[in-house]
């Protein structure tokens, strides 16, 4: 055709066939898929939220396996990361550690700025995005290295809509301090628009820098939790 | 139309409120919650109220129902019962007019006073009249206003010895009628009253130390002696001081120690020149045994003729010679009684004024008198025993009809008493000589008594002690140009002095503790000194008093009696029913969204 490259003309072919044909090239890509779990306190606040958190995490490592794709595994908890072999994923000596890690000033940030990722490989990270901070951080050192990045977001849904009435003592799951509250029906209402704006701005972000988000709720079954948001959201197709 | 409370323990239910506060209360303790989205609340922190153990009430329909619940059962439980209008309730009011009750004069008053206006606050308009349980016909009080009551109370002195209510609460039952109260205040328990009467009790033991009664000996040498009894009724041993003293001196002061219910006697010789003396004894919460008045005793003096004959004379010897206060008369006086003889075979006239007159035949008597001797009832021979009597047949006195026969045997008059216009004669209707009636203890004390009758009735001046408000029997002139008595007392060195009605039946002594003198006209003398005490054991006694209250019977019959229930009753309680049930709904139900509670 007019405009191919006559040194990709196949000869063979034209000498069998008197058929001029062009050979094609495709570049042979093996994925890398970046995942990182956040291990704050936060996430472990029930265990049905830890339980959906981990599988999540299992679930994109699994995905990525099987997209033959290049795995690199880590974990941050505030300021402090660690990164595991694949091997080592599929036992649970890696949770044993994680353990020593120490603990984190309330909704701290993770410092994802010292994970070391890959360029141009997929981030996966799965976190429940509780952090005082404002999302650009962590949103921008996601994205870092022209990569690409999806949220995986487990909530329960007593932090979305809890039942609090009458006085309380809250124990602040990270730094353990104590606070004590009279929640009213006012008061209880405001904490419900205040936690929607915090995950509208997350998405508003998300989407600024080009990343999927979705939030995954901690109750129903996994696959019934993933059609909550994971699959309009796109992060996730069957 | 004003109300009150049949029960008023009810308002006891609401101490529902407070407890069902304080379960709400507690029921709102802080609950302890882990929490990962802090951050969003400290966004609204200027927004929340600092939570506490014990914040403000958080308010809820279950709240409200219980406390209307309480509120409504309180209304029920009291009874609420609405004043008839124009009711009109009479309130007749015994008080004891014992002694003992002035020790209790202040608790009298204010209980009387709180007890009062309660019941009064049953009824629109209420009468009160009070009485003396001793002299009921008098009413202390009668009118209505309970001020006024509390005064004529304080004007009213209680100095009566024990004495029976019945009278009194049958006349304060008769002028209230059966629909009125009657309430008896006494300081002591009463188990049962007469009349449906309800107890009023207001005193409480109390130590009491006083003199008890007095003696006057006259000793063998003839001084004259005292002799207090001084008695402790209370559980302890109890000490006090004492003196005695006259109108010009004072004795040192000296002590004396009673054991528990111990009586002890003090005595002494009246002071040389003093016929007026006084025991006191330190103050005690009873007053009237704490001092007692004596005045040395002075009889009448009786001046006796004898007009005997030999043979009788010796045999009257022995009686003449017990008899006292006893004298001669002057021969410008005429004897006050006169021991004579009557000879029947040589009749005179019996002599003028009072005598006794003995039978001397004078010759051999006839054959001893025969059959049962029968006294009659008579003050002069009572509880005397005659039978031992042997007399002979002889010519008497004959009886008249205005004679009293006093001892008879068979048909034969023995002894009878001859009145007359200037004196009475006692008559031995027998002869004396060949009887044995001087041998007889009953012919003495038959003289004796007639002798002290004749005293009795002699207008004279004498001194004597007596207990207080005790009968006095005073000879004194009544004819109808004869002068009115006066009675001055002497108490606490004060004079009061008061005439004695002419017509009044039984003269007594002053009822306070003092000396006294009885005047009939400007006579110089008086016709009597007497000093008055305290003697009354069973009021002194003051460890029985004790305070009860029955009035609330009384006060619930009055309020059923003059007012309405609350018609409604039923329908509270049903209301009341269905918040209760109500409240159980809402505590019960499962509330996933607490807010529905607020909107």
């Amino acid at each position: 055709m007019p405009g191919d490259d006559p040194r990709h003309i196949n000869w063979q072919a034209y000498a069998r066939t008197g058929n001029y044909s062009m050979k094609l090239y495709r570049e042979e890509v093996r994925p890398s898929v970046d995942v990182i779990l956040d291990i704050s306190e936060s996430m472990k606040l029930s265990e049905k939220k830890w339980q959906r958190s981990l599988e999540l995490f299992y679930f994109a490592i699994h995905a990525a396996l099987k997209a033959s794709a290049s795995l690199s595994v880590s974990v941050i908890k505030g300021s402090e990361h660690l990164h595991f072999q694949n091997d080592m994923i599929h036992g649970s000596s890696w949770i044993d550690k994680i353990d020593d890690l120490p603990s984190t000033p309330a909704a701290a940030s993770p410092d994802l700025s010292q994970v070391p990722l890959r360029a141009q490989s997929m981030r996966i990270f799965v976190s429940d995005l509780l952090f005082l901070d404002s999302p650009e951080s962590t949103l921008i050192a996601l994205s870092r290295g022209r990569g690409r990045a999806i949220l995986m977001v487990p909530f329960l849904s007593d932090e979305e809509k809890p039942q609090w009435d009458g006085n309380y003592d809250f124990v602040e799951v990270e730094a353990g301090s104590h606070h004590s509250h009279r929640i009213e029906a006012h008061l209880l209402k405001r904490y419900r628009s205040a936690y929607q704006r915090h995950f509208d701005l997350w998405k508003t972000l998300a989407q600024k820098h080009g990343l999927l988000m979705a939030r995954i709720p901690s109750e129903p079954d996994f696959q019934t939790a993933l059609q909550y948001e994971a699959l309009s959201a796109k992060v996730v197709e069957f | 139309m004003p109300f009150t409370f049949a029960n008023p323990l009810g308002f006891w239910a609401l101490l529902g409120i407070p407890a069902i506060i304080l379960i709400h209360f507690l029921q709102q303790k802080s609950i302890v919650v882990k929490i990962s989205t802090l951050f969003l609340l400290d966004h609204l922190q200027h927004q929340s109220v600092k939570g506490q153990k014990f914040d403000r009430l958080r308010s809820s329909i279950p709240l409200w129902l219980q406390l209307l619940a309480v509120l409504l059962l309180t209304w029920v439980l009291v009874q609420p019962r609405w004043m008839q209008n124009n009711a009109v309730q009479r309130i007749a009011i015994v008080i004891d007019s014992s002694a003992s009750m002035e020790t209790f004069r202040e608790p009298l008053y204010l209980q009387l006073k709180s007890e009062l206006s309660r019941l009064a606050s049953t009824v629109h308009h209420t009468e009160y009249i009070v009485l003396d349980s001793h002299r009921s016909k008098q009413p202390i009080y009668n009118g209505n206003s309970r001020a006024q009551l509390i005064d004529a109370l304080k004007n009213w002195q209680p100095l009566a010895t024990a004495h029976d209510f019945t009278p009194a609460l049958r006349t304060a039952r008769s002028l209230v009628g059966t629909s009125g109260t009657l309430i008896m205040v006494s300081d002591h328990l009463i188990d049962e009253l007469a009349y449906d009467a309800q107890l009023l009790a207001i005193g409480q033991p109390t130590d009491n130390v006083g003199f008890a009664g007095l003696q006057i000996v006259k000793r063998d040498d003839g001084q004259v002696m005292w002799k207090a009894l001084v008695r402790n009724y209370s559980e302890q041993t109890q000490k006090r001081n004492w003196l005695l003293h006259t109108d010009e001196k004072k004795s040192k002061q000296r002590s004396i120690e009673l054991a528990a219910g111990q009586t002890r006697s003090l005595q002494g010789a009246f002071p040389d020149g003093s016929d007026q003396i006084t025991l006191r004894m330190d103050p005690d919460a009873f007053a009237l045994d704490d001092q007692l008045p004596i005045i040395r005793p002075k009889q009448k003096k009786l001046s006796l003729a004898t007009i005997l004959t030999p043979e009788i004379q010796p045999l009257l010897k022995t009686t003449l010679s017990s008899l006292s206060g006893i004298s001669l008369p002057t021969p410008d006086q005429s004897a006050d009684l006169t021991f004579s003889v009557y000879q029947p075979l040589n009749p005179a006239p019996l002599s003028k004024g009072h005598g006794i007159v003995f039978l001397d035949r004078n010759q051999l008597p006839s054959k001893y008198l025969k059959g049962q001797i029968y006294a009659e009832h008579h003050p002069l021979l009572d509880n005397l025993n005659w039978q031992g009597l042997l007399a002979r047949a002889s010519l008497g006195l004959p009886l008249t009809e205005a004679d009293t026969p006093l001892l008879w045997q068979n048909k034969h008059t023995l002894i009878f008493l001859r009145r007359g216009e200037q004196g009475n004669q006692l008559i031995f209707n027998f002869d004396l000589a060949s009887s044995n009636a001087t041998h007889l203890p009953a012919f003495i004390v038959t003289i004796h008594r007639f002798v002290e009758s004749v005293r009795k009735m002699k207008v004279a001046p004498s001194q004597l002690n007596f207990e207080i408000s005790q009968p006095i029997n005073l000879a004194f002139a009544h004819s109808e140009e004869a002068a009115p008595l006066t009675l001055s007392s002497t108490i606490e060195q004060k004079t009061i002095s008061r005439d004695l009605p002419a017509h009044q039946a039984q003269i007594r002594a002053p009822a306070q503790v003092g000396f006294f003198q009885i005047r009939q006209g400007d006579e110089e003398r008086p016709l009597l000194n007497g000093a008055t005490h305290f003697a009354d054991t069973r009021e002194a006694d003051l460890q029985q008093a004790a305070s009860r209250n029955d009035l609330n019977k009384a006060e619930n019959d009055l309020i059923n009696q003059y007012s309405e229930q609350d018609a409604r009753w039923q329908l509270w309680l049903l209301i009341l029913c269905a918040a209760l049930l109500t409240s159980w709904h809402f505590v019960s139900r499962p509330t996933n969204n607490p807010s529905q509670l607020f909107n």
